[in-house]
């Protein structure tokens, strides 16, 4: 064959392809397109009379189709899941003065030289006694090292004033507050923070004052006193100065428009006062992250009140990185070299001991590697350099358990309460965002509760959870509170599921009809004039991945059903912005602890706030849904009720309520796993990784410790925090 | 020629204005701005409600100037490069960028280095082994595998090698450029007791740092190796050549004395403007890895909207090429005077 010949068959073939090609193209679009344009030419009037006989028939229709809910089912076990062993708060720790203490032999020869003064008196009259009974592997040795990993920069150390220490873990080793609420898991007593800083607290009779007793004569890890002066500055000079960026502002603390006093009778005891009787829920501004005591003889020579050289931006900068912190922690970071590691050494000054005198923590040591990315937690756990991690993300589970499960792996995997949660949010406000008529009807039509039933009935939750992770790890959520919660009850869910039938029919009922038989239904033109294809937008988020596998699987399920979903991945930046101007219809969410721990945030529940979540104001108030009301009700009354068991009670009606009206779709729910070294004790048994706070504020790392046969080198033996 | 110089500066500066320019642009597109981030941590990780997360946001914005308007940032942070040296503040880091980028560079010199070195050194040879054996066995095997190596994305052949670190060898420390024993030691040569310690870190960082001067240096292998064959070739085949043969002398004395210095002017010349190259070599690894670098640096400013370390880092990228193409320009024009009037 010539070579001219066979180019000539091969361009006869390339055409030949081509052509097809557009054939097959203009065929599928054009009958749709015609179809369109006569449907568009049909007076609006009689596609209106059209559209009311077919809502009369999809009413019929809806009849004969079951549209109840179903049962919501009892969780797997998952194997290597141990139950929390809860007690109560005097067999976890008390404050009491013990006959004598002792310390690590290291810290002794340093008392020894001089450099510190004895333990006796680096200890307060009433040391935080951390009780036998509360230990899972009771009374520990000296010495060992915990290897963590931290995916955030430092920018210094004063946490008061809004700077991070690199999160991870790091805080909550170093920085110490009023109450902690990471242990509560572990209390069967009372849903209520531990005391910390604060040892105890009395209400007034009226219950507008509460007054609180600080442990006495705790130190600095500088060896200075801490008394009520740094609680004021605290809370005069970071809390309430609306300049300074601490974590938890003023306005956490206004009730009734008012703002809350604090008042210092002596060295150790202050009092609250406050606009409202037993807000009972301050308790949670008072814990970890929120009220972090600041070194009052450290940073009040340097605020901006008191030093008018200073300025905020350079007070906020006073603590730097590279200098030793004064803090109240067990741990006192000694050693940063950025973006590579952090050496935390024991704190000598620590406040706490064990019921053998022993000053806590067991542990000399905790290094923190740095890292880009929290993946790289996992990996240096999985590597075998690093002792923790958390398994947050469904994809790295299986790669994780497999390593746990071989014979020289160095760590454990367990598992906690059904508190990872994915849900579908539809924006409910009629004004804000809302820019033409088509986003008017998308709003009415979330605002409709049939609906939401519809968009619930579409969704085949055990599918979605298994083509994200194959096995019992996760399952189908209804919303509302998430079933690890200790406030859920499985009976007052009202689990709308994975039934096509009954979601065509509500959509039927409510008007849709793939009017122009494209395949997708169109909207009633009493709903939207235009009569358009019924599209809409769904938000999922860059930053984790099972929003955009939910936002594939509503594509494929919605549809089915004739509801075309377009799916927009966004950082959370972006979704922040879209959120805060409302213009967003549809959101996937990893949902946070709202819906684990209620108590401590319990005004998201609920559209209290202005800027709630997926209801939020704009330009014009809210129009509040009915069944919205009562949850603002039932919710506000729960934020201030002291008793747990009528707490209990209102947390099921509220579940009841926001299920059966489809409040927002929950998608599917599993577990947070922990990745502990085997060779950790006094790790308590079943503690979540995620709960009221993180594995470090949950684990009281005061109590590890490691057999010394099986302690690790020490990075910088001996060394404890100096100051100049 | 002085003219010339003159010239081709200010035309290179204007450009170099404009990378500044567009990178800051860029960089501002992606919707948000850092302190949405910022707000977003304070809810799902700092326990704030929505209205407290929002005044802290607004509270940062005014505090960093982020609430200004974009020209004004703009003005600000290349007056403050000209007049102070800054090149802006890191959000994240709450410290000079300038600094940031000080510390890492070294480190990312190092990785760029090494990478080109066993580029340029594996190619050549091999570039020299097969020209002699043009069409064989072995020419075609090694076009083919360095063509695979430079085809493979980089990223992809890091992850391969993360997964077989971390899995099968079970090596420690990954993400970093030491373990950490190594890491809180400093290099030093005083005694004998230290330069052993100084050797064994050494060998660690060696440890840590090979899959991300393999991954880059492979990459870059077909390049040379294909420039030194071909020049190879011209020059085997030159006169020259053949008198030096017909002289008497062997096959590797004609390699060494006549053949290889003459073929490798092409790759002597192409060092000089190398450099951005090679930086660009290391980003995709590191960043796999995790390793701190400027690359990694880069990525997760431009995640975070950390604006000014990302325009910072663009901005030097955008300074290597540059001042790479004017030397070029320079020495071009120095060599061939035909240059200085077009």
């Amino acid at each position: 064959m010539s070579r001219k010949r066979t180019s000539r068959i091969f361009l006869v073939l390339s055409v030949l392809v081509v052509v097809s090609m557009i054939i097959t193209a203009c065929g599928s679009a054009d009958p749709a397109a015609s179809d369109t344009q006569e449907e568009a030419a049909a007076p609006a009037a009689e596609g209106a009379t059209e559209s009311s006989g077919a809502e009369a028939a999809a009413e019929e229709m809806a009849m004969e189709v079951d549209l109840s809910p179903s049962e919501y089912p009892e969780p797997q076990l998952i194997m290597g899941s141990r139950e929390v062993q809860k007690l109560p708060l005097d067999q976890i720790l008390t404050y009491k003065a013990l006959d004598s203490y002792t310390e690590p032999d290291w810290v002794s020869e340093l008392v020894a030289d001089g450099v510190l003064p004895p333990v006796e008196e680096r200890l307060p009259l009433e040391p935080r006694v951390i009780l036998e009974s509360g230990m899972s592997d009771g009374l520990g040795v000296y010495g060992g090292v915990w290897r963590d990993f931290s995916a955030c920069p430092t920018e210094g150390y004063n946490r008061g004033a809004g700077q991070s220490a690199g999160w991870f873990g790091i805080e909550a080793a170093a920085f110490a507050s009023l109450l902690k609420s990471g242990p509560i898991y572990r209390r069967s007593d009372a849903l209520e923070p531990l005391p910390y800083l604060a040892k105890s607290w009395e209400w007034s009779e009226d219950g507008f004052e509460l007054t609180m007793n600080l442990i006495e004569g705790a130190k600095w890890s500088d060896g200075h006193p801490f008394t009520t002066e740094d609680t004021l500055f605290t809370w005069e000079d970071m809390i309430v100065d609306t300049n300074v960026q601490s974590p938890k502002g003023a306005s956490a603390w206004v009730f009734d428009d008012e703002m809350t006093q604090l008042e210092v009778m002596d060295d150790y005891t202050f009092k609250f006062i406050f606009p409202v009787a037993f807000p009972v829920q301050a308790f949670f501004q008072m814990d970890e992250g929120d009220f972090h005591i600041s070194p009052a003889h450290i940073l009040k020579p340097l605020h901006p009140k008191y030093n008018s050289e200073m300025d905020y931006v350079d007070f906020e900068a006073a603590m730097p990185p590279d200098e030793t912190p004064v803090v109240l922690g067990e741990f006192v970071p000694v050693e940063y070299i950025t973006d590579e590691l952090m050496i935390l050494r024991r704190n000598p000054y620590y406040w706490g001991v064990d019921e053998a005198g022993n000053q806590l923590p067991y542990l000399d040591e905790v290094v923190f590697e740095k890292g880009p990315s929290g993946v790289g937690r996992t990996l240096s756990t999985l590597a075998g350099s690093a002792d923790h991690s958390n398994l947050e993300n469904p994809s790295t589970f299986i790669e994780t358990l497999k390593r746990a499960e071989e014979d020289d792996a160095h760590f454990y995997v367990e598992w906690g309460p059904e508190t990872l949660g994915f849900s579908i949010k539809l924006n409910l406000s009629t004004s804000l965002g809302v820019k033409d008529e088509r986003d008017t009807a998308v709003r009415e039509l979330f605002r409709d509760v049939r609906f939401r039933k519809a968009v619930s009935f579409a969704l085949d939750r055990e599918g979605i959870s298994q083509s994200i992770l194959r096995g019992p790890f996760l399952r189908g959520w209804a919303g509302g509170l998430f079933p690890g919660s200790s406030y859920f009850d499985r009976n007052t869910v009202a689990y709308f599921n994975n039934n096509p039938e009954a979601a065509a029919a509500l959509l039927a009922e409510l008007g849709f009809e793939d009017t122009d038989g494209d395949g997708t239904l169109n909207w009633p033109t009493e709903r939207l004039a235009s009569g358009e294809n019924l599209v809409l937008a769904l938000v999922t988020s860059e930053d984790a991945e099972e929003t955009q596998t939910v936002g594939d699987a509503a594509v494929t399920l919605l549809g089915d059903l004739g509801v075309q979903i377009n799916v927009r991945p966004l950082n959370s930046a972006a979704r922040r912005e879209m959120n805060e101007a409302g213009e967003w219809e549809m959101r996937v969410d990893r949902d946070g602890q709202t819906f684990a721990v209620p108590f401590t945030r319990c005004r998201e529940l609920a559209p209290i706030e202005k800027e709630f979540s997926f209801h939020r104001e704009g330009a014009e108030p809210r129009e509040l849904l009915d069944f919205e009301q009562d949850l603002i009700d039932i919710v506000t009354a729960f934020c201030a009720q002291p008793d747990t068991d009528v707490r209990r009670q209102l947390m099921a009606e509220y579940n009841q309520i926001t299920t059966e009206n489809v409040y927002f779709m929950g998608v599917f729910v599993g577990r947070y796993g922990l990745a502990a070294a085997k060779r950790f004790k006094n790790v308590p048994a079943g503690m979540p990784v995620f709960m009221y706070n993180w594995t470090w504020e949950n684990v009281m790392p005061e109590q590890v410790w490691v057999d010394p046969a099986q302690q690790i080198d020490q990075l910088r033996p001996g060394v404890i925090p100096t100051y100049e | 020629m002085i003219g010339f110089i003159v010239r081709r500066f200010f035309v290179s500066l204007a450009i170099v204005l404009g990378i500044a320019l567009v990178s800051f642009i860029v960089i501002q597109l992606p919707p948000g701005d850092y302190a949405d981030g910022y707000e977003a941590f304070l809810v799902e990780q700092g326990g704030a409600t929505e209205a407290e997360a929002e005044a802290q946001a607004e509270l940062f914005r005014q505090r960093y100037g982020l609430d200004k308007p974009l020209p004004v940032q703009f003005y600000v942070w290349i007056r403050d490069m000209v007049t102070k040296g800054s090149f802006g503040f890191s959000f994240a880091y709450k410290r000079d960028v300038g600094e940031l980028i000080a510390e890492r560079l070294p480190r990312t010199l190092l990785l760029a280095v090494l990478a080109h070195l066993t580029s340029t050194v594996v190619g050549l040879a091999i570039g020299i082994y097969v020209a002699p054996r043009q069409y064989s066995l072995a020419d075609n095997f090694a076009a083919f595998l360095a063509f695979i190596l430079s085809a493979l994305p980089r990223f992809w052949i890091a992850l391969a090698i993360m997964f077989f670190l971390v899995f099968t060898l079970k090596q420690e420390h990954v993400t970093a450029f030491h373990s950490p024993q190594y890491a809180v030691m400093s290099w030093s040569f005083g005694s004998l007791e230290e330069v052993r310690a100084s050797w064994a870190k050494l060998l660690d960082l060696l440890q840590h740092i090979w899959p991300v001067v393999v991954i880059a240096g492979l990459g870059g292998v077909a390049r040379n190796m294909r420039v030194m064959r071909g020049n190879m070739l011209d020059e085997l085949n030159a006169q020259y050549v053949t008198t030096a043969r017909s002289k008497g002398l062997t096959d590797g004395q004609v390699m060494r004395r006549h053949a290889v210095p003459n073929a490798l002017h092409p790759i002597i010349m192409y060092q000089g403007t190398v450099l951005p190259y090679m930086l660009q070599g290391e980003l995709q690894a590191s960043i796999v890895l995790g390793l701190p670098t400027i690359g990694t640096l880069l990525l997760t400013s431009l995640r975070n909207e950390d604006i000014y370390i990302a325009a910072s880092c663009l901005l030097i990228y955008g300074v290597l090429l540059v001042a790479g193409n004017l030397i070029a320009d320079i020495s071009l024009a120095v060599l061939d005077p035909r240059v200085r009037y077009t």
